[in-house]
């Protein structure tokens, strides 16, 4: 399955390792144009990948796609301020570099320097596949088509979704002797299923991983059937009741609400609801949360944040106590010490959206673990991960009744601040005696997330890996029952 | 045609030429150029600046009734050209090679020719850095003044988007389009409650926009907005009469309606409009209109990604659902005109039909007269955004703020507001409709992974039955 250089050097390059060679050559160039310009220091970040996918329509494939592109960031530091500018042309490197440089005049940073060399760095497992940077639509097609047949087995439509692979790679040259480079992969897949029997009711899975190939068939079987039991209506009771989101629901609303709040600069400037509350119980007893850069197959697994900082592990909610915050170099420059003195380090978590944003502090891989033990290894549950024998609607063990919501609609409309939301499930299933008995449309789920951490959760075993919808946080988790939620 | 800025045409053409020679039955292939600017201000000081240029060409061909589809970013020439053509060919032979059934094909509609360059007043390009910052720093100082607010981020971004199209149905435009916008967090805390509020102005202009709309006095709106909603009261759960503002008019009939007009949905049989054209879907007290051509507003453009030239169409008339928005693939399987709905967020994405600026049209009642005979009632004003699912109808979304109704009165504040319901329900439970139409809140649109700028807009309106979620 090695593709390939096709025919136009680099008009777009299918194999990774002359990606790398490209980046590399592109990175250094720009840190040699910054040589003569009088700077304090220059960071160069040059990422490239390329994108395959398959699109499915009305249980047939609609159209194949592949994309290749790449560019550099350029962050420079002069006279006491930071400036970032990007560009996709090997010709603008000076002219990007010199951007950065009238930049730089208006964002101050007194004393500011950028990070140093990171020394050895840890080792990291399950995001690079050489088999997944190497498909091509040819090796897409027979996927794509095995989510519709899923799909239909269960008599419902494939109405839309697809399947996609990816490779991505980066180079960190910097004057502060910063030298990394990584290469990742990504497959994964979801289907958009409808089911008509007398009313219509819809379904969607997906999966993806780093490194395995997720099993389409299940993928397509759990839409069909989860269309097919959302069209069994039946009555759930109303008020506080309890609610079994899935970990897609649940990541969304933890995305918009809970991770952001546990961004450093944030919650040191007073603005979210866990400023000034490290040490203080903030959660259930029972819930630990902690960000995961170096978690196996983790979607934003790296040895180095984006930065070039060494990844670690960031504790940040034990056995319901606050622990600390997440911060990039920027922000840890600027917020030197916590309200109790102690010093603050990057943690790892400078993240870029791509070469065209200058790094942030942003969530990695946040592990959210309302159980005794520890999760499984996402690795070992591998290509069983979709056909481990768990029912499609999944209800959790101890679970006796309310509403089972894999998917929630809205979830961006919440009050970050707050943590208030009120969100809509297209699709609720009611639980019964332990078991879904049926589905109810259009439910509308309203409570306080920060609230409702606060009560006694209950966990399933169904773990699963997470890409952020609305950021680029991966989470990883379970099916939570959580209470303090009011169903309409 | 003459070429502007780094277009080279004759590699489009050139492009366009190889795609026919290698069977394809429809072709395009679009050059982008995208240059821009990000300062980010909290609490008065500059955090992020970021600014840029990238470039790229997409080609997207029809070859045995499916689609491929090819991008790159890499500078080109023909040789590369060459091979991003037959990339895209090889994407869909692949697909064809699987022996899927299904073929699709194009309808012809207007060709778009020429060059468009919506000039600005005050092209953000020749803003000096220093004058982006002072007028984010103004803002956001103005918003800090009083002592209940805690924290403001205050992000400008402005951008040029340069963009060829050529088609082998022979469309040939080149459009320069300008867009600015300003948005604005203001966080207020007092003791435990902590909340928030949003405004953003924006618009396919220059730095002018400022002179029509003033950030500070937004963001001094803003201050008495928040520490409204800080002291305020959740709402009461449940079945309730609203009134919106423009501003969540606006996204109510973006969500409620205007996704379920797409035609790619719509033709999919993804959306619960299908099959409904002709007939009553809404009060006939509702028009609504999609319209790209209004200049300056946000979700404007002059050509879609097709290169079809953008027009105003009407998709419900007096409660009738009269069009669909739709591009070339769509119109075909419907048997309709394509009005130039498709677009792409950038070269390397594939075009999609999406809206521009949709809005309610205006009535003929009052303000007064819509909150009258109201026993209890909501009234929501301004947005935190929305989602649907076309297929079943289902619709959410979130108000800024919002004011308790009684006996026709305006009363205390309520927080939290978020409105959910059915298209086709909540459309006939439109029963008023004001006569003061605003169109224009700046927004931006997902679908399908791809973002792309639009406007919403409307008058006040009363809708009955919505179900209304605060805190559990």
């Amino acid at each position: 399955m090695r593709r390939r250089i096709s025919g136009g050097g680099e008009g777009m390059i299918e194999d990774v390792e002359s990606v790398m060679v490209f980046l590399r050559d592109v990175a250094e160039k720009v840190l040699r144009a910054g040589e003569s310009l009088g700077l304090d220091g220059i960071e160069v970040y040059a990422s490239g990948g390329l994108d395959v996918g398959c699109e499915i329509e009305n249980g047939s494939i609609k159209k194949a796609e592949k994309s290749f592109n790449w560019g550099f960031g350029v962050r420079v530091l002069k006279e006491g301020g930071v400036g970032f500018a990007y560009a996709t042309r090997k010709k603008d490197t000076e002219r990007c570099v010199r951007e950065a440089m009238r930049l730089s005049r208006i964002n101050p940073l007194e004393g500011y320097s950028l990070p140093p060399e990171p020394g050895r760095l840890p080792d990291v497992k399950g995001v690079f596949s050489g088999d997944v940077a190497a498909m091509d639509v040819e090796d897409l097609v027979p996927m794509a088509l095995d989510t519709v047949r899923g799909v239909e087995s269960t008599g419902s439509t494939a109405l839309e979704g697809g399947v996609g692979t990816s490779f991505w790679a980066y180079v960190l040259l910097s004057s502060a002797g910063v030298d990394v480079s990584f290469a990742g992969t990504e497959i994964g897949g979801g289907v958009f299923s409808t089911h008509k029997n007398g009313d219509v009711s819809t379904g969607f899975h997906y999966e993806s991983s780093c490194t395995v190939t997720p099993d389409f068939f299940e993928v397509g079987k759990k839409a069909g059937e989860m269309a097919v039991m959302g069209t069994r209506r039946v009555r759930g009771e109303k008020g506080v009741v309890p609610v079994a989101l899935g970990p897609d629901a649940l990541s969304s609303l933890l995305g918009i609400i809970f991770s952001p709040s546990l961004v450093g600069k944030k919650a040191l400037r007073g603005e979210t609801y866990y400023s000034n509350r490290v040490g203080e119980v903030v959660a259930w007893d029972g819930l630990n949360v902690y960000d995961d850069p170096l978690l196996p197959g983790g979607l934003n697994t790296s040895p180095t944040d984006d930065e070039g900082v060494p990844s670690r592990k960031t504790p940040l909610i034990e056995r319901g106590v606050l622990r600390g915050y997440l911060f990039d170099t920027e922000d840890a420059h600027r917020f030197p010490t916590m309200p109790d003195g102690e010093r603050i380090g990057s943690t790892s978590n400078g993240l870029r959206g791509g070469y065209s944003s200058p790094p942030s502090t942003s969530p990695r891989n946040i592990v959210f673990n309302p159980t005794e033990t520890s999760p499984p290894s996402p690795l070992e549950k591998g290509r069983k991960e979709s056909g481990s024998g768990l029912e499609t609607l999944y209800v959790p063990e101890g679970m006796d009744h309310g509403y089972l919501v894999p998917e929630i609609m809205g979830a961006h409309t919440a009050n970050s601040t707050s943590g208030d939301f009120s969100v809509n499930a297209p699709v609720a299933f009611v639980v019964r005696d332990g078991r879904v008995v049926g589905a109810e449309k259009g439910v509308v789920l309203a409570g306080n997330l920060f609230s409702s951490l606060q009560k006694e959760m209950l966990a399933g075993v169904d773990w699963r890996l997470v890409g952020g919808s609305f950021s680029t946080t991966c989470f990883y988790l379970p099916t939570v029952v959580a209470g303090g939620m009011r169903v309409l | 045609m003459s070429c502007y800025g780094d277009v080279d045409c004759t590699l489009l053409e050139f492009a366009l030429k190889a795609a026919e020679k290698m069977g394809c039955s429809y072709a395009d292939v679009r050059f982008g150029v995208s240059r821009g600017t990000v300062v980010e201000v909290k609490n008065g000081e500059v955090e992020k600046t970021a600014s840029g240029v990238e470039s790229g060409v997409g080609v997207r061909v029809l070859f045995g009734g499916v689609w491929g589809f090819a991008s790159s970013n890499s500078e080109m020439d023909r040789e590369r050209m060459q091979a991003l053509v037959e990339s895209a060919v090889k994407t869909a032979r692949a697909r064809e090679s699987a022996g899927s059934e299904e073929k699709t094909d194009v309808a012809h509609g207007e060709t778009g020719k020429g060059n468009v360059f919506w000039s600005v007043k005050k092209p953000p390009m020749d803003v000096s850095p220093e004058e982006k910052v002072s007028l984010v720093l103004e803002a956001d100082r103005v918003a800090r003044e009083d002592s209940v607010i805690k924290s403001v981020t205050t992000v400008y971004s402005d951008g040029v988007d340069a963009t060829s199209v050529f088609s082998t149905h022979g469309d040939e435009v080149y459009s320069e389009v300008t867009r600015t916008v300003i948005q604005s967090h203001v966080i207020a805390r007092d003791g435990e409650l902590v909340t928030s509020y949003r405004f953003r102005i924006g618009g396919t202009m220059g730095f002018e926009i400022f002179d029509e709309e003033d950030p500070t006095s937004r963001a001094r709106d803003a201050v008495e907005s928040v520490k409204r909603i800080l002291g305020a009261k959740s709402p009461p759960g449940g079945k309730m009469t609203v009134i919106a503002d423009p501003r969540l008019t606006g996204v109510f009939i973006h969500e409620a309606l205007g996704h379920a007009s797409e035609g790619d949905l719509v033709s999919a049989g993804g959306s619960v409009l299908r099959g409904l054209l002709g007939k009553e879907i809404a009060s006939p007290l509702v028009s609504v209109y999609d319209d790209p051509t209004l200049r300056g507003l946000f979700g404007s453009f002059p050509f879609d990604d097709e290169g079809t030239p953008s027009r105003k169409k009407t998709i419900i008339e007096n409660g009738v659902l009269v069009g669909y928005l739709l591009d070339r693939e769509s119109a075909h399987r419907l048997s309709l005109e394509p009005n130039g709905s498709a677009r792409a967020q950038s070269y390397a994405h594939v075009p999609q039909v999406r809206m521009s600026n949709t809005y309610v049209g205006k009535g003929d009642m009052s303000f007064d007269e819509l909150v009258e005979d109201i026993k209890i009632g909501i009234y929501a004003l301004g947005t935190r955004g929305g989602e649907v699912n076309p297929t079943l109808g289902t619709f959410q979304f979130g108000a800024q703020e919002s004011f308790l109704i009684e006996d026709g009165e305006v009363k205390e504040p309520l927080r939290d507001v978020a409105i959910s319901g059915n298209i086709l329900q909540t459309l006939k439970d439109i029963d008023g409709v004001g006569k003061d139409l605003v169109i224009g809140d700046p927004g931006f649109c997902g679908k399908g992974g791809q973002m792309v700028p639009v406007g919403d807009g409307g008058p006040h309106i009363r809708i009955r039955n919505v179900v209304v979620g605060g805190r559990g």
